[in-house]
């Protein structure tokens, strides 16, 4: 019997006899096993049906958490790990040399430097200095990053599959090259479930100014998972989420009375179609209802105090900057949203690097470190893991001509740099390392479905448990592989 | 298999069990007849009969038993050939024992002491060889016990010039020697298999050649290594040392390069010279590297809490979740009840020792709240910034021995209340920033308790 006729037999006599008689006995085996639900309060709305379908949300962790919220900063066009973490004293010697054939090897390179005749190792634009108790190398690019250097851990050995933005991009975010896999915060959201009734579970802030390189919202999409786990994006301006105010003349008793209205009609449809896709539309009406009380109150930042303010740097007062937004990302996390994902795009520099990453570094350096520092102060960054990222790294020699005020570097998958602070990660460390070009990673790998495994044992779920059965096929985020990178856990 | 087959393999694994029942019966009867103890005792002719009967026919049995189980088992075979015949002539001596003792009334001759010696003789050395055989050949040398018998040939001795060094020998070897050899061997082969050269790797075991030169996928040795933890499959088994990812990659490489014995370091590329020589080194040991426990009150089992004060609970719209999956810890947070107050505590009183957070942050409690947490003894986590709490309350935490972290950000508690914190053993963070707590109150804190971290802010 396929789906659609199966649908349509919903209520059929074997459905029903074989639903009963599972659904009876896996309660009695259930009980027996002592594994019904922990409080001894029926759950609402689990039904025969639900006891059948293997697709349900964990709801409650594998093992103890250490994390129980995430903020992502997704730095978007693969910062330069030579200029920002990854100090190779051999690249200011080497400067001009051609990079030896034997550290390419056979590794690809991306379309864009394939008519390139000559390789010519540049030298990162700025210097390295010592900061925090273990002497880790930051560069002056990033001097608050470096001022947080006890509490951060700089994982400098990670490596990806893919060379260009998009697929790499939605690896990242999904474990899959292809588009269409859920992105994490929605495996959190369907997984987990939300602290905060009033609030989504999982939040996407995109910051402005960065960039002309786009980003697709098919990375915070839900992809198989139902739509109420894909990221809501909360928009900078007078109206955070859009549509969300009611228009004048329209009372909040008004906007209860259509939605219980709708509802009706929905539940109609409901029983007709039993389309699972329904429930997804009821709770994101009543999300959104919710959300019209929260979501201004959140999002008004009038009464931080000015110290704190300072803290994130100047532009902080301009709504839709990456300050701005790490701001309103420690306010959703003061208020238990699971996964807050920034998005800050600009880093992609191809061509003049030089300027380009002066400014990508000036527009999130001093935020992305007062958030850790505001988190920390707070007693937050206990629980919540803070991740500053990309999809990939760069390469060591020259795109383009070189000549010492202007040079790019193309993309590199074989080695970048990320870094992570709390959330039950060690602080102050500095994880894994790279030839002495930053090309190839030469100890301790990190590959993302690792970084993705552990993500979730951080937050109590098992790489390897955690599935949704979506078109015959059970899927993971981790797809296939992944091994919790254990030396970076607290 | 059929089933009949699985039938006698399944009554042969209970070999190991039965044969404990002659070795003690007829212990029992040597010990009777030993002279020194037969004077003191009263005759008891009909007890030996009885004794040396049972231990003839649970010989016998262990006898069967083992055949059945010496079709299925992989075992050495001239090992086994020792065994079995061994095993044999007892369940006969026994025989010819119970035989003559139940003939010759009280009075037993020559014959019968002679061989009830020899049986027990036989019987210690039927029993050895079996042992032997399940647990290996060094289980009780004198080596494996006093000296570091197993380290003894197979040191990995530092490689003297690392272009002379021998793949197979120096570096790939070692890892099999180290993780596998214990049980595919010259000593023990379990499922069939040996690989302590090229020769046997090739032959393999029950499941076919061990390696496919140049096809590392479809060997099985990789298949094995590569299975999940939990697989019946895998190997090294779930409790084993398991290889490091390095010589598991290391393994990988060397198959799909056609497994020589042969090649030397010196004639490797520069890539593949990386695999081998990462394989050297002591990181990136995965699996068996232990992550810092959490506190010992999430492995605490505890009845489930009262249901109705959770449901009551629920029902204002506290959040009450249980720490992990099937477990009665809870997780409590206010987040979306602020108007939490003093009086709705006394429903967290009832499920007082299931709570190990609690998030009170931003509610509406004050100092009266905190006396009843005080039964709150499993409490790891507490939360309590943004409240009307003052110093004075800080002395009802005393009895909380498993907290760890507290937030009191926010708070009017200043120096005298944090000081009432250094009696709280399991104390590790204390946030109290925008609090009254000035630097000084936090310096006499962690001049007596230098464990406890306390973070007050930035500026």
């Amino acid at each position: 019997m396929n789906d659609f006729d199966k649908m349509r037999n919903y209520h059929g006599r074997r459905d029903f006899l074989r639903g009963s008689v599972l659904g009876l006995g896996s309660i009695a085996l259930g009980s027996l096993l002592g594994c019904g639900n922990r409080t001894g309060i029926p759950q609402d709305g689990a039904s025969l049906t639900d006891v059948l379908d293997e697709n349900q949300p964990l709801v409650h962790p594998h093992f103890t958490p250490r994390a129980k919220r995430v903020i992502y900063l997704f730095q978007s066009g693969g910062p330069s790990q030579m200029e920002l973490f990854d100090y190779k004293p051999r690249l200011y010697q080497m400067h001009g040399e051609e990079i030896p054939p034997s550290v390419i090897g056979g590794g690809r390179v991306s379309g864009m430097v394939s008519n390139q005749n000559s390789f010519p190792l540049a030298a990162p634009m700025t210097s390295f200095k010592q900061y925090g108790s273990n002497g880790a190398y930051f560069s002056d690019l990033i001097p608050h990053t470096a001022g947080i250097a006890d509490d951060i851990c700089v994982v400098r050995s990670m490596f990806t599959e893919q060379i260009n933005h998009e697929p790499a991009v939605i690896f990242t975010q999904t474990g899959n090259q292809l588009s269409g896999r859920p992105s994490i915060g929605s495996w959190i959201s369907y997984g987990l479930g939300s602290l905060n009734h009033n609030l989504p579970s999982f939040v996407v802030l995109l910051s402005q100014g960065g960039g002309d390189q786009p980003i697709s919202n098919l990375a915070w999409s839900n992809g198989f998972l139902p739509s109420h786990h894909q990221g809501v994006q909360f928009m900078s301006g007078k109206d955070p989420v859009l549509y969300l105010s009611s228009p004048d003349g329209v009372e909040r008793m008004d906007r209860r009375r259509a939605l219980d209205f709708i509802r009706e009609f929905n539940l109609l449809q409901k029983d007709k179609w039993q389309d699972p896709e329904i429930d997804s539309r009821l709770n994101q009406y009543e999300m959104a209802y919710r959300m019209q009380m929260e979501v201004p109150e959140v999002t008004d930042l009038s009464n931080e105090p000015e110290h704190i303010l300072e803290m994130y740097g100047p532009d902080v007062k301009t709504p839709g900057t990456y300050a701005y937004n790490c701001l309103l990302a420690r306010r959703l996390a003061e208020k238990d949203v699971r996964f807050i994902q920034l998005y800050h795009l600009g880093w992609d520099h191809h061509g003049h690097l030089t300027g380009g990453i002066t400014r990508a570094t000036k527009q999130t350096d001093q935020a992305s470190a007062a958030l850790v520092k505001d988190l920390k102060q707070r007693g937050l960054l206990d629980d919540t893991l803070v991740i500053w990222g990309g999809e990939f790294g760069r390469t060591s020699f020259s795109q383009g001509k070189l000549t010492r005020e202007a040079f790019g570097r193309d993309h590199l998958p074989n080695a970048y740099s990320i870094w992570m602070a709390g959330g039950g990660i060690k602080p102050g460390i500095q994880y894994g390392e790279t030839d002495d070009f930053a090309h190839n990673v030469v100890n301790n790998k990190v590959h993302v479905h690792d970084f993705q495994a552990t993500l979730l044992f951080l937050l109590g779920i098992d790489h390897e448990r955690f599935t949704y059965k979506a078109q015959g096929r059970r899927y993971r985020l981790t797809d296939v592989s992944g091994d919790i990178v254990k030396p970076i856990i607290a | 298999m059929s089933s009949a087959d699985q039938w006698l393999q399944f009554f042969g694994r209970f070999h190991p069990l039965v044969v404990h029942l002659p070795i003690g019966f007829l212990f029992i009867a040597f010990i009777l007849e030993l002279p020194l103890i037969k004077k003191r005792l009263p005759p008891m002719h009909t007890a030996l009969v009885f004794i040396l009967g049972l231990g003839c026919v649970s010989a016998s049995l262990s006898c069967l038993l083992g055949w059945l189980l010496s079709l299925h088992g992989s075992y050495d075979a001239s090992s086994l050939l020792l065994h079995q015949w061994m095993g044999i002539f007892v369940a006969l001596v026994s025989g010819v024992c119970w035989w003559l003792k139940k003939r010759k009334d009280n009075r037993p001759g020559r014959l019968y002491n002679m061989l009830l010696g020899t049986l027990f003789i036989s019987l210690m050395l039927t029993g050895h060889w079996g042992g032997t055989m399940t647990h290996g050949e060094d289980y009780l040398s004198a080596e494996a016990l006093f000296g570091n018998g197993a380290q003894k040939n197979f040191e990995r001795k530092p490689i003297a010039d690392i272009n002379e060094g021998m793949i197979y020998a120096d570096v790939v070897e070692p890892v099999l020697y180290e993780k596998c050899y214990n049980c595919h061997s010259a000593k023990k082969t379990r499922g069939g298999l040996r690989i302590d050269s090229e020769k046997w790797l090739l032959k393999g075991g029950k499941s076919g050649p061990a390696i496919h030169p140049g096809n590392p996928d479809g060997s099985e040795l990789m298949i094995r290594l590569l299975l999940p933890l939990d697989d019946d499959k895998r190997m090294p088994p779930k409790k084993q040392p398991q290889l490091t990812t390095a010589e598991t990659e290391l393994l990988h490489w060397w198959i799909k390069n056609g497994a020589s014995t042969e090649k030397k370091v010196k004639e490797l590329s520069p890539d593949d010279l990386h695999i081998v020589l990462a394989s050297l080194g002591e990181t990136g040991d995965n699996h068996t590297e232990e992550i810092t426990p959490l506190s010992t009150v999430f492995d605490k089992q505890l009845p489930p809490a009262d249901p109705e004060a959770v449901g009551q609970l629920r029902q204002m719209g506290v959040l009450v979740e249980p720490v992990t999956k099937g477990s009665h810890l809870l997780d409590i947070s206010c987040v979306n009840f602020p108007a939490f107050d003093d009086t709705q505590m006394e429903l967290l009183e009832k499920i007082a020792c299931n709570i190990v957070s609690l998030k009170m942050d931003n509610t509406a409690i004050t100092d009266a709240a905190l006396e009843k947490v005080r039964a709150f003894e499993n409490l790891v986590r507490l939360h309590l910034g943004n409240t009307a709490i003052t110093g004075v309350s800080m002395n009802h935490l005393q009895s909380l021995a498993n907290l760890e972290y507290l937030n009191i950000t926010g708070t009017r508690v200043d120096n005298d209340g944090l000081q009432e914190l250094s009696s709280l053993p399991a104390l590790k963070q204390v946030y109290c920033w925008n609090s009254l707590v000035t630097p000084k109150g936090i310096v006499a804190l962690t001049n007596k308790r230098p464990v406890i971290m306390v973070i007050a802010g930035s500026e």
